[in-house]
């Protein structure tokens, strides 16, 4: 499954749109397919978004399936950075025991 | 009561009116007679203290501080009178003035697109609808990356700005308390400047840092730390204000927030932090020179990076 994420606008800093990506990604995976996700397009991304879409899918996913199941063409260094910034908080959040499931 | 807004209203000028208007925070409902906003007298005036003086006006006639309140604003070539048209609020202020409350299509959006500079004429904030994003989304950055077309790293670095700002107001406005966002740019310098008269960062972070911290103007140096959030265990990261600080350093241009009766001001890499008059929710100005624009991966985190390598990704 391909998705274009650029289709969301090209700036992702809006909770409720960081929320349709998520379930998007989470239901397809959930259907066991194999997600492209292409960032071509994107100019930036909020810290709290990568947290909420990324972080949280390699949480559930475990960091072996998460690179297995996804992958992100074009993504800017920038990009990326962000990317890790949201994933790694998420497993920091999780390893303090801070963790709120929805939110 | 008479209050003198300064002469030359601009952010150097923020915390004398700040100091001068901080007692309508406390006259919510109680209609205080005899009460004049005096803008006759100014000279100069930019886009921060047009912001500031909406917010001053939404507020007081919102929340039914004055009784039959004067607003002074000076005959029709006045500086006041020319700011406000320049910036886009002309129609707003005058809403407010006429004892109106502004609607939400009201709110302008990009006005003003030349070759030489761009204005964004005030745009609210609000989580009703899709009416933010979409016009975020659809005239506000498309106007922004039109303009830097010639150099995509300012446009990278511009939209991070925007990024964090927009979801940093967006996401504690408690009571959609309509943030407002201005910009102004040319080919040298961008400026962005947002208020709110929501709850504020010392509302919000006060339970969460040590009592060290616990003051009105020191609360500000530990928001600007990374990581501090008032909503640990969420997708709230605490980056914002962080990321903002940094970028502005690594630039030379000026960060200024005043919340709740602190200020902090990053200037050219000059930080001053200390309290002020009070102001209900949150101010934030930005002025960012453009001849050397940075992105996140120009901000040190030696630390992070290698925290970072342990994570299993797969970028093609």
């Amino acid at each position: 499954m391909k998705i274009q994420l650029s289709d969301y606008g090209s700036i992702i800093s809006d909770k409720q749109i960081g929320e349709k990506i998520y379930h998007t990604l989470s239901s397809a995976l959930k259907k066991g397919v194999l997600v492209e996700i292409d960032f071509q397009g994107i100019k930036s991304m909020a810290t709290f978004c990568a947290k909420q879409i990324f972080g949280a899918l390699y949480l559930e996913l475990t960091p072996p399936v998460f690179f297995e199941k996804i992958e992100m063409k074009n993504v800017s260094e920038d990009l990326k950075l962000i990317i890790k910034m949201g994933i790694q908080d998420a497993i920091e959040t999780r390893d303090s025991g801070n963790l709120k499931k929805n939110d | 009561m008479i209050i003198n807004v300064p002469k030359q209203f601009h952010k150097n000028t923020i915390i004398e009116f700040l100091g001068k208007s901080e007692s309508v925070f406390e006259l919510k409902g109680k209609r205080a007679p005899d009460t004049v906003l005096n803008c006759e007298n100014i000279t100069k005036m930019d886009m921060l203290g047009v912001l500031l003086i909406y917010k001053f006006l939404e507020f007081a006639v919102t929340n039914k501080c004055y009784k039959n309140p004067q607003i002074i604003v000076g005959e029709e070539s006045s500086a006041f009178r020319q700011a406000i048209k320049d910036y886009g609020f002309e129609e707003l202020i005058f809403k407010f003035i006429n004892n109106k409350v502004p609607l939400s299509k009201d709110y302008s959006e990009l006005e003003i697109l030349s070759d030489d500079k761009f204005i964004i004429a005030p745009h609210a904030l609000l989580r009703e609808g899709d009416y933010s994003s979409q016009s975020l989304q659809n005239i506000f950055l498309p106007g922004i990356e039109k303009y830097y077309s010639e150099n995509p790293k300012t446009v990278r670095m511009i939209f991070t700005f925007l990024g964090e700002i927009v979801l940093n107001f967006w996401e504690h406005a408690v009571d959609d308390s309509k943030s407002i966002i201005v910009a102004k740019g040319n080919h040298d310098l961008l400026e962005i400047a947002c208020a709110d008269t929501g709850s504020g960062i010392f509302t919000s972070l006060s339970n969460f840092v040590n009592e060290k911290h616990r003051q009105k103007d020191k609360i500000l140096l530990k928001a600007i730390e990374q990581g501090t959030t008032s909503k640990k265990g969420t997708a709230h990261m605490g980056y914002g204000l962080w990321i903002l600080n940094e970028l502005i350093k690594l630039v030379n241009g000026s960060f200024h927030i005043y919340s709740q009766g602190g200020y902090y001001i990053n200037e050219y890499r000059k930080i001053r932090n200390n309290k002020c008059g009070y102001w209900q929710g949150t101010i934030i100005y930005l002025s960012i020179p453009l001849k050397n624009p940075k992105n996140l991966t120009d901000i040190p985190m030696h630390e992070k990076n290698q925290q970072f390598k342990k994570l299993q990704l797969n970028f093609s």
